[in-house]
């Protein structure tokens, strides 16, 4: 029976049109991803039209191989001009782009390709193995398991926060109040709208993401003098080697099962399995003090969590018929349109295609791979361009990236102003990275404190219903008590060195 | 300006910040319907919430500030921050930083540019807008080929015009220039 399906599947996979639609996708995912301002989402949104026409397990690869593409893609500029093509690429560019003016930029790359093929084909395993169990687990999340889940992500705010942690918060902060902006999700009513229609939405990540990340560094050239081509902008002659991979694997698979579990979760995303990685890997580090000023091991921990949610946030949708994300919504689209409504049903009716699937999702990884090389030596000559040609260029990309989002010059302006906050921050010492954790992560918390409260009607003992959010609180708690004794460790290293 | 400087600044511009949200800024800002019963649930809670935790950083800060200052120490571990944050870039050999009142003139000249291409693009299009602010950085930056700066201006935006239009069927404005699509 079992081999029945499988030579089933294996006829409606083995198609020059589906090897060729996940090729395609890769390809065009890497390339949207790799562009600041055009997103996954939006690529995947934009190729959907072109699949109408297709058969079901056609169109659905070539969506899948753009989901895959566009999120390896996000890498590829966060490292070499420090505007991530991706929200979940951000942390990338915590490590990735001093790498890169160190001049170890096809390091950086290259370990991000590895990391992010690694947990992709570790996530698509899993995708295989654990549909049903992870499912399960995901389905007994509530708004007050997601409340304490994001409180735990939140602790990574002290991983990224440099020496000060609180200027780690104070820039959190920040974050938190621009997130607040928009229409009151419970009552409706306006904050901090101030009568601009265009506020009443709240602001775009792109717009936030651009300006916080690529202005400032933009903004800082004007107050350097440019005598030559700065030799940090080198794309450097040394990839990473087996030893590097050996030396980060560790992290590379933390990471991935980060990926998994939080991927499994519907409503989390990349972002929040990057930046858990990443604080993982920092927190577990030897050499933690590195992390933030070129560490090839953040690359690799960053990529690995954000690329191994790629095959988890398809359980939930392929089980239950839920889905995961943005992208996957669209996925899910993508099968009605063809008459097949993912779930337990999909799993009695139609093994045979879920298999296929299963077949072209692994074939991805293989191809991200090969796209992922090539466009290093490709994409990446970007990183040749003298400074003084460099960023010009990117303040048009941004330009034109902030605006096609919404087409909206407003978003154009929010950029701008987040870019000069951006900047005032980066001349201060500021960092920027718990500003952007916590606008992503904010509503994220707000929404499900509030959604958990009416729930409760009010009552807070709503927070400590299950073993789920006890465990969230106890890993909070935990790490929290690591933090502080990490920092007292490290201040009084410091003296010692000091005396 | 000193470490210790710049946490008094820091810490006392965030508490400014956190007061002035508290009293002034929820109060205009967030609108809170009569019918609220349950505090936590209010519209302007959370607001509240992080402004308080901005005013507790802001006096952390400060104190850290003024600390430092008294013993004539840096207030934090770091490098001073005229090469950056945690992501600094490195600055190789062939950059020289401009006098105090030179960065100050050409970073309000930065900040002067992207606002007049913000008011201007309505009537310019984006196109032409990314055409002549790219044309002035790369000047300002010190390209001194008017052939390279050109080319770059010119180039690179209807390029990416055709991109958006034609491949992403996203609409980019063209302004007066409208009768040209």
């Amino acid at each position: 029976m079992t081999a029945d399906l499988i030579a089933q599947a294996f006829q409606l996979f083995l198609s020059v049109d589906n090897l060729l639609a996940v090729f395609i996708g890769v390809l065009i995912g890497t390339t949207i991803g790799a562009i600041p301002g055009m997103t996954t989402p939006m690529g995947v949104a934009l190729v959907l039209p072109f699949t109408f026409t297709m058969q079901p397990v056609t169109g659905i690869l070539l969506l899948l191989g753009v989901y895959k593409g566009g999120l390896y893609g996000g890498s590829i500029t966060a490292i070499l001009i420090k505007a991530p093509g991706t929200p979940a690429a951000s942390c990338t560019v915590l490590d990735g782009f001093p790498m890169a003016q160190k001049g170890e930029a096809r390091k950086a790359l290259d370990m991000a390709l590895y990391a992010s093929c690694f947990a992709d084909f570790v996530s698509n395993l899993s995708l295989i193995l654990f549909t049903g169990l992870l499912a399960t687990f995901a389905l007994r999340f509530g708004p007050p398991e997601f409340f304490t889940l994001i409180v735990f992500s939140l602790t990574i705010i002290a991983g990224v926060s440099g020496d000060s942690l609180a200027k780690g918060i104070l820039s959190a902060s920040l974050g938190l109040v621009l997130a607040t902006i928009g229409l009151d999700i419970v009552y409706g009513t306006n904050r901090f709208v101030f009568g601009e229609v265009e506020l009443m939405a709240g602001l775009s990540f792109i717009p936030v993401l651009i300006g916080l990340f690529a202005l400032p560094e933009i903004l800082n050239q004007f107050t350097i003098k440019i005598e030559q081509r700065a030799a940090t902008g080198q794309l450097g002659a040394l990839g990473a080697s087996f030893q590097d991979f050996k030396r980060c694997f560790k992290s590379i698979l933390r990471g991935s099962l980060i990926g998994v579990v939080l991927g499994a979760i519907p409503g989390i995303g990349g972002s929040p399995s990057a930046f858990l990685s990443y604080s993982e890997a920092k927190r577990t580090s030897k050499n933690p003090d590195n992390f933030g000023k070129g560490e090839v091991e953040g690359v690799a921990a960053a990529e690995a969590g954000n690329n191994g949610v790629a095959g988890a946030t398809m359980i939930p949708l392929l089980a239950l018929g839920v889905p995961g994300d943005v992208i996957t919504a669209v996925i899910l689209g993508a099968f009605m349109i063809h008459g097949l409504r993912p779930g337990p049903v999909m799993f009695e009716q139609n093994l045979s295609l879920i298999y296929a699937i299963f077949m072209g999702i692994m074939l991805s990884s293989a191809y991200l791979f090969v796209i992922g090389k090539l466009s290093i030596r490709t994409i990446s000559k970007i990183a040749n361009i003298p400074n003084n040609m460099l960023y010009p260029a990117v303040l048009v990309l941004c330009i034109y990236g902030a605006y096609a989002i919404n087409t909206n010059l407003f978003d154009v302006l929010v950029m701008f102003v987040v870019g000069i906050l951006g900047f005032i921050m980066l001349r201060l010492d500021i960092p920027a990275a718990p500003f952007l954790i916590a606008f992503i992560l904010g509503p994220l918390l707000e929404d499900n404190f509030r959604q958990a409260l009416l729930m409760g009607q009010g009552d807070a003992s709503i927070f400590f219903r299950n073993e789920i959010c006890i465990a969230f609180w106890s890993l909070t708690a935990l790490s929290v008590f690591f933090m502080i004794k990490n920092h007292i460790q490290t201040k009084r290293r410091k003296s010692a060195a000091g005396t | 300006m000193t470490n210790a400087q710049r946490d008094i600044l820091i810490g006392g511009g965030a508490l400014a910040l956190a007061l002035l949200g508290w009293f002034v800024v929820i109060p205009i800002g967030v609108d809170v319907p009569g019918s609220v019963k349950i505090m936590a649930l209010s519209p302007d809670f959370w607001p509240r919430i992080i402004m308080g935790m901005l005013a507790a950083c802001g006096v952390i800060v400060l104190v850290q500030g003024l600390a430092a200052r008294g013993r004539g120490t840096p207030a934090a571990d770091h490098p001073p921050p005229e090469t950056s944050d945690d992501t600094a870039p490195v600055e190789s050999d062939a950059t020289v930083h401009f006098s105090t009142a030179g960065q100050v003139l050409r970073i309000v000249t930065a900040f002067a540019c992207l606002f007049a291409f913000y008011l201007l693009s309505p009537v310019l299009g984006v196109v032409a807008g990314c055409m002549i602010l790219a044309l002035a950085a790369t000047r300002v930056l010190g390209v001194r080929s008017w052939a390279k700066s050109a080319g770059l201006a010119v180039i690179l935006p209807v390029l990416l015009y055709f991109f958006f239009t034609q491949v992403a069927h996203i609409p980019i404005p063209l302004g007066v220039f409208e009768a040209l699509r």
